[in-house]
């Protein structure tokens, strides 16, 4: 299965160009223009990775990743700055975000993290899996 | 609140003349004061001199005078006393008593015996009386009634002033009356030598202002009614100015309150000593005027070029923080515009990216290819015209660094700070709207301070709503009089009324350390004074705060020899 990645951004054409060239990738890309209609896909639609911007009008990067995190905490979440500054990535970090990346960025490092940010989801959704088929086969004994 | 830096040359001047007039006023008045009050007390001592001297003068004469007069009448009683009737009147009796009188008391006339029926029974003397009756005249009633009797002067034949003295003698049960004329040359002697100086007078005069003794100046020694209200006893002086001359007057009844003697005294010579002391008083007061207003000339010029000097190296300083905080609000605004940049570049890199991947994938037909590069050759396109506007923006910020004045739509000022801040207020969740009026009048000012007063203005706002999370600024422009008054609000917290008063003081901050210098408004606030206008700060009771700047269409009006 692709991996699901959400692309949050204000800019529609860097949203646009991004989800062309990520779905070349072999990724499944959902995209939205806003923290608050991020939110919104995420309700129906649970996804892996979710790329964020960090400065947006209405809810901003920082908002919406602390609403994600509350809402699907395993969802991996890389954030985008435009920002001269890494404070507002670090920022991210602290709250659960996989990793950053500064904007302009090249696509095979934006690819690279997100695949290394699915695997991880994928590795902590294995283990849970695992951990819960022992729980089960300990009840069945 | 006087807005820093340079005055005008008016200003200066009039700060100099004020200190000048009211300097040399305090130094001068107590001078005329104390002269005054000197003068006041010397007039005072002198006069209370020439009174002394005048009424001891007066005094010493009246008893000269009432001294000779009752000699004349003791004379006359002794020998009326010393006399029967009868025997004076035997012939040759009187004319002895006469020719005695006459060698011992030069000036006796003649003398006679009159009996109690006023018939003139013996005479001595180059008159023919004998025989002649008295008894209805006033002088021998009165002699009847006060026992003597002294008569105003009279010239007689000799034309020389004569006077006649008259006693009563009691005499068994009846009486009798000795009278004796005698000339008053010796008594009018007595009163003449009380006739002091060149202005000097002395003179008699009996009720009806006949002079007894003539003054040695007719013409000044009229009819005075007040002096015959003199009391009786007394010695009454008085003073008074005839023809530049300080003229004293004493005044004293003699002979039983039946003349009035007057002694008049030049004592200009007294008050000389005051009039030369007043007038080196005089020049003393003008030489202290001269060296005192030199003095505080000099020592106010020096002072009002320190205060320039010192007023120009304050507006040095101003200048240089508003450089300061000027080169720090453009700082910070650089940061947001490489921000801004960032974007349209991140779509650039993203399109050619796609651009390169769409050419190696070749799965495409010629067409659909074209069609699809065209389209983001058009978004690269765009996103650097965009990339371009930004920098134009900036770029036009720093070309206004040179300031001069000209007429400026403050609309236009506005609107460019607006483009600046508009994106960095959206992505804080704060909205800029703006109500300006399209025919706004041209104001004469400097449109690189009145852009560096509207970016700190909004800067404060931003940063206030910031705080808060959001919220709305609204500009407004509109005319107002001769001018335009802007009015930039917010609804953020608003100001607290403990900081209303030093919200325009420098280095006054509410900003955490670090975060302002305190500058922003202080600088805003002598911006705009300098520019002829003002600022001033409203407080709506729904919260937020407005700035309010007013900005006169003529521009600045102090400096008329050109902007700094």
């Amino acid at each position: 299965m692709k991996p699901r990645v959400l692309l949050v951004d204000d800019e529609e054409k860097f949203v646009d160009y991004l989800r062309k060239r990520l779905e070349m990738r072999d990724l499944a890309v959902t995209t939205a223009n806003s923290g608050e209609a991020a939110l919104e896909i995420l309700k129906d639609n649970p996804q892996d990775v979710i790329v964020l911007d960090v400065l947006m009008p209405g809810m901003d990067g920082l908002a919406t990743l602390r609403e994600i995190k509350v809402r699907q905490p395993l969802t991996e979440v890389v954030m985008l700055t435009g920002h001269a500054s890494v404070e507002s990535a670090i920022d991210g970090m602290k709250l659960g975000a996989y990793d950053y990346l500064m904007k302009p960025c090249e696509i095979d490092d934006l690819v690279d993290k997100i695949r290394k940010a699915h695997t991880r989801k994928a590795a902590q959704e294995e283990r849970i899996q695992q951990a819960r088929v022992k729980e089960l086969s300990s009840r069945r004994t | 609140m006087s807005p820093p830096g340079r005055q005008t040359k008016a200003y200066y001047a009039r700060l100099r003349q004020r200190i000048i007039i009211v300097t040399v006023l305090v130094a001068l008045i107590p001078v005329p004061l104390v002269a005054g009050s000197f003068a006041k007390y010397y007039t005072t001592y002198i006069r209370g001199a020439v009174v002394k001297e005048l009424t001891t003068l007066a005094n010493s004469r009246k008893e000269a005078i009432e001294i000779f007069l009752r000699e004349r009448v003791t004379l006359l009683r002794t020998l009326a006393y010393s006399h029967s009737l009868r025997s004076l009147s035997a012939p040759g009796e009187l004319a002895r008593v006469h020719d005695v009188l006459q060698s011992q008391h030069a000036g006796l006339v003649d003398i006679g015996a009159i009996d109690a029926d006023g018939l003139h029974v013996a005479y001595a003397g180059p008159f023919d009386l004998l025989g002649r009756n008295y008894r209805n005249t006033r002088w021998f009633q009165e002699t009847i009634q006060n026992g003597f009797y002294v008569s105003d002067t009279f010239l007689g034949f000799r034309h020389v002033p004569h006077m006649v003295v008259a006693v009563k003698r009691e005499e068994g049960n009846s009486f009798w009356v000795l009278r004796a004329t005698i000339d008053a040359e010796t008594f009018q002697q007595l009163v003449r030598s009380a006739q002091l100086g060149r202005g000097g007078d002395a003179f008699v005069v009996n009720h009806n202002w006949d002079f007894q003794v003539p003054p040695r100046f007719p013409t000044s020694a009229a009819r005075e009614p007040r002096l015959l209200d003199t009391p009786l006893a007394t010695t009454a002086v008085t003073q008074f100015d005839v023809g530049g001359k300080k003229m004293s007057q004493a005044a004293a009844w003699l002979n039983s309150g039946r003349w009035l003697m007057i002694i008049r005294e030049d004592s200009s010579a007294e008050f000389y000593s005051l009039e030369s002391a007043k007038r080196i008083a005089g020049a003393v007061f003008i030489f202290a005027l001269l060296i005192i207003s030199a003095t505080v000339v000099i020592i106010t010029n020096k002072l009002i070029q320190r205060l320039e000097r010192h007023d120009a190296e304050m507006e040095m300083m101003n200048e240089q923080l508003s450089q300061t905080n000027r080169l720090a609000s453009l700082g910070k605004f650089a940061a947001g515009v490489a921000h801004e940049i960032n974007n349209p570049l991140a779509i650039i890199a993203e399109s050619a990216g796609w651009m390169k991947e769409l050419m190696e994938m070749g799965n495409k037909g010629q067409e659909e290819l074209a069609a699809e590069l065209k389209h983001s050759i058009d978004d690269i396109r765009g996103e650097v015209f965009r990339c371009k506007e930004i920098t134009q923006r900036l770029l036009g910020f720093a070309r206004k660094y040179e300031s001069k004045l000209a007429p400026v739509d403050a609309n236009c000022v506005l609107m460019e700070v607006i483009q600046f801040l508009y994106k960095g207020a959206s992505v804080r969740n704060i909205k800029i709207h703006h109500r300006f009026q399209e025919d706004l009048p041209l104001v004469t000012t400097d449109m690189s301070q009145l852009q560096q007063v509207f970016l700190n203005i909004l800067d404060n706002a931003l940063y206030a709503l910031h705080q808060k999370g959001g919220g709305n600024i609204t500009i407004t422009t509109g005319q107002e009089g001769e001018g335009a008054l802007i009015s930039i609000a917010d609804d953020g917290p608003g100001i607290p009324p403990e900081v209303r008063d030093k919200l325009f003081d420098p280095f006054f901050t509410t900003k955490p350390v670090g975060q302002g210098t305190g500058l922003g408004l202080s600088i805003c606030y002598g911006i705009v004074t300098k520019l002829g206008g003002r600022l001033w700060v409203e407080h709506p009771p729904e919260g937020g705060a407005v700035f309010k700047i007013f900005l006169p269409k003529s521009g600045p009006q102090k400096e008329a020899n050109g902007g700094s």
